[in-house]
C-alpha cells in the first residue's frame, strides 16, 4: 500500500502557527521550568503531565498514523502542537520501537492502525544463525544506509529548522529482548532463553552493540541524546526474575555503559513496560546519570503504585508516576482524574522529582478529555511535597 | 631516595591554568599519590589515575611511566587532567559483577562500577564511578565528569541562579 503524507512536507511549517508568536513564547518559557523542575530541585508551578503521546497526536489533529511513523516531521509538529494544546512538555520528542531491526534484514511496514511491525520470515532460525549476527559500527547506521537513523534524523533537522525551541534528540533503545524476540520469533526466542541462553546472548550483546554506536551517533551530531531503554516483552508476566536479569537487565546495563562512554545521553529514562511486580527491586541497581528517571507500568493488574516507586527509587532517580493507558480510551473523565490524583499524592514529594505520565504509549485513539483530566489533577494535586 | 620526574606538557599546564591549578601542584598530587598508594592503576593501558578533593572542585590526574615497562620509573608523563565541581558526597550502591580494568593500588583489588551521590548548589544526584569494593574509594571516570556531570552543574547554575 503506496503511501502520501496528508500535507507534502514542504508545506507543513506553514499549517502551523509561529512559534514566534508572544503567546507561543509565553507557554514555552513557563513549560520549561516546569519540565527542568524534576532534575534541579527548583520547584515551581505543578508537575508534569507526559501521556507519551505518539501517532496519537497526529491523528487527533487531522492527520494519520502512517503521518506520524513514515513523515517524521508531520509527527514532531504534531507532538510540538499537542503538548501545547494541553500544556504538557516543552519538546517534540519522535521515537518508535523496533528500531535498527532493518539493518538485520527484517522487513517492517505501518498499517493505518500499526506502528512499525516486522512482517514475514525471522531472520534467525537456528543457533547458527544467531552466531553470524553482525555488530554494526557507526560507519553502518549513518541515514544513507540505515532507515531507522534516517526517520530520526530527519525529526530532529526538521525540529532544528523549524521549531528549534522544541528540539529533542534521542535515541530509543527500545527493548532489546523484544527486538531479539522479533528476530528469532517471540515464542521460540523465550524457549531459547531456558533451551538455548548462549544464542539468546549472541543476539542481545548485537543488538546493544549496534544500539550503543547508534546512540553515540546521534549524539555526535547533536551534541546529546535522550536515551530510552526498555524492558518490555521482558517483564514478570513472561519471564522469572532471575531470566529479566539475564536477558534484559544485564544486556541494557551493558548499552548504557557503552553507550554513555560513546557520548550518548547524558539523560537516561527506563520504562518498565507491562508488570514488573516481581522484578522491579533489581532496576534500582541501573546504571544512574544526574537525570535519570524511572518509569514502571505495572504491579501485576494494576498501576505500579507511586508511593512504592518513590519508597524504592525517589533516593536514586527522578521518577514517572503512572495512570492506566488503557483507561485514556474510555469517555470516563472522573476515573482518570481520581487515579491521577492518587499516584500524585502518592509520589509527588519524591525527594528526586516526579512526573505524572501513562503506564506506556497514550493509545492512538485516547480520548482527548483524559488527557485533559490528568492535567487538570496534576493543577489540583501535583504541588510537590507540601508547598 | 630516588627523586622521580613528573613531566606536564604545555597542554596539560594550559587545562590546569584554566581551572586555576599550577604544574606544580598537579606534580604533588603525583608525588603523594605514589607515596601513599592512593591511585588507581589501569591493568590494561599501564596508566595511573589519582584524585584530589579540593574547595570548588575534584581534579583527577591520569599519567603514565616516561619509560614504559622500564624499572625502576623514573620519570612520570602526565597525560591528562579533568575535574568536576560537583562534591563527592557517599557511596550509594556497587555493581560487584561489572569489574573493571583499573584496580587499587592499595587494596591490590580490581575495581567495580559504584554510583556515587554528587552534590552541588543544593542538588544531590547520582553518578557512575570506579569504586574499589574494599576501602571504597571513588572516581568519576573522564567520560562521564565530561558529560553528565558537567551538564548537570551547567543546569543547576542556570536553574537557580
Ligand atoms: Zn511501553
Ligand atoms: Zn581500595
Amino acid at each position: 500500500m503506496s503511501y502520501q503524507p496528508t500535507v507534502p512536507l514542504d508545506k507543513l511549517p506553514s499549517h502551523f502557527i509561529s512559534h514566534d508568536t508572544e503567546s507561543h513564547k509565553k507557554w514555552h518559557t513557563g513549560s520549561v521550568t516546569r519540565f527542568a523542575s524534576p532534575f534541579v530541585d527548583v520547584f515551581k508551578d505543578r508537575i508534569d503531565f507526559d501521556p507519551i503521546v505518539m501517532a496519537h497526536a497526529t491523528t487527533l489533529l487531522g492527520f494519520t498514523n502512517r503521518d506520524f511513523y513514515e513523515s517524521p516531521e508531520i509527527a514532531v509538529h504534531c507532538v510540538a502542537y499537542f503538548n501545547e494544546l494541553f500544556d504538557l512538555l516543552p519538546v517534540a520528542h519522535f521515537f518508535y520501537s523496533n528500531v535498527f531491526l532493518e539493518k538485520y534484514g527484517v522487513k517492517l511496514q505501518t498499517t493505518n492502525t500499526l506502528p512499525w511491525i516486522a512482517v514475514g520470515d525471522r531472520v534467525v532460525k537456528s543457533p547458527e544463525d544467531a552466531d553470524k549476527l553482525p555488530k554494526f559500527e557507526k560507519e553502518d547506521l549513518k541515514p544513507e544506509k540505515c532507515k531507522t537513523t534516517e526517520l530520526h534524523w530527519r525529526a530532529f533537522d526538521y525540529e532544528k529548522a523549524n521549531i528549534p525551541d522544541m528540539m529533542l534528540p534521542m535515541h530509543n533503545v527500545f527493548c532489546l529482548f523484544s527486538m531479539a524476540a522479533e528476530l528469532v520469533g517471540p515464542e521460540k526466542f523465550i524457549i531459547w532463553t531456558r533451551k538455548e541462553p548462549k544464542a539468546c546472548h549472541k543476539v542481545l550483546d548485537s543488538l546493544a552493540y549496534t544500539s550503543a554506536s547508534g546512540a553515540s551517533l546521534t549524539a555526535d551530531k547533536y551534541g546529546f541524546d535522550m536515551m530510552v531503554i526498555g524492558s518490555v516483552l521482558a517483564n514478570s508476566t513472561v519471564l522469572p526474575p532471575k531470566y529479566v536479569k539475564e536477558f534484559s537487565f544485564d544486556h541494557q546495563r551493558d548499552f548504557v555503559r557503552r553507550a554513555l562512554a560513546g557520548g550518548g545521553g547524558p539523560q537516561l529514562w527506563y520504562h518498565l513496560c507491562g508488570d514488573h511486580s516481581r522484578d522491579y527491586t533489581m532496576w534500582k541497581d541501573v546504571i544512574t546519570t544526574p537525570f535519570t528517571v524511572m518509569h514502571i507500568g505495572y504491579y501485576g493488574d494494576d498501576v505500579f503504585p507511586s508511593d512504592l516507586l518513590k519508597k524504592e527509587f525517589g533516593n536514586r532517580m527522578s521518577m514517572l508516576a503512572v495512570i492506566d493507558g488503557k483507561r485514556m480510551i474510555e469517555p470516563n473523565f472522573a476515573w482518570i482524574y481520581e487515579q491521577s490524583k492518587k499516584q500524585l499524592l502518592g509520589g509527588r514529594d519524591a525527594p528526586r522529582g516526579c512526573i505524572l505520565g501513562t503506564t506506556c504509549e497514550t493509545p492512538l485513539i485516547t480520548n482527548p478529555g483524559c488527557t485533559l483530566a490528568a492535567v487538570k489533577a496534576c493543577k489540583d494535586y501535583g504541588t510537590y511535597g507540601t508547598w | 631516595m630516588v627523586m622521580i620526574d613528573v613531566v606536564v606538557s604545555k597542554e596539560v599546564e594550559d587545562a590546569l591554568a584554566q581551572k586555576g591549578i599550577s604544574a606544580d601542584m598537579c606534580k604533588r598530587l603525583v608525588y603523594d599519590a605514589e607515596d601513599k598508594k592512593t591511585k588507581f592503576v589501569n591493568k590494561v593501558t599501564g596508566e595511573n589515575l589519582t584524585k584530589k578533593i579540593m574547595d570548588n572542585l575534584t581534579l583527577y590526574v591520569i599519567y603514565a611511566p616516561a619509560a614504559p615497562g622500564a624499572q625502576p620509573v623514573t620519570a612520570y608523563v602526565i597525560k591528562k587532567v579533568y575535574s568536576h565541581k560537583m562534591r563527592m558526597k557517599n557511596l550509594v550502591y556497587t555493581m560487584p559483577e561489572e569489574v573493571k580494568d583499573w584496580w587499587c593500588v592499595k587494596d591490590n583489588c580490581p575495581t567495580v562500577r559504584g554510583q556515587y551521590d554528587l552534590e552541588y548548589m543544593n542538588v544531590t544526584r547520582m553518578a557512575p564511578t570506579l569504586t574499589c569494593p574494599k576501602c571504597q574509594d571513588s572516581y568519576v571516570e573522564e567520560d562521564i565528569a565530561a558529560k553528565p556531570v558537567a551538564v548537570a552543574e551547567m543546569l543547576f547554575e542556570k536553574k537557580r541562579a
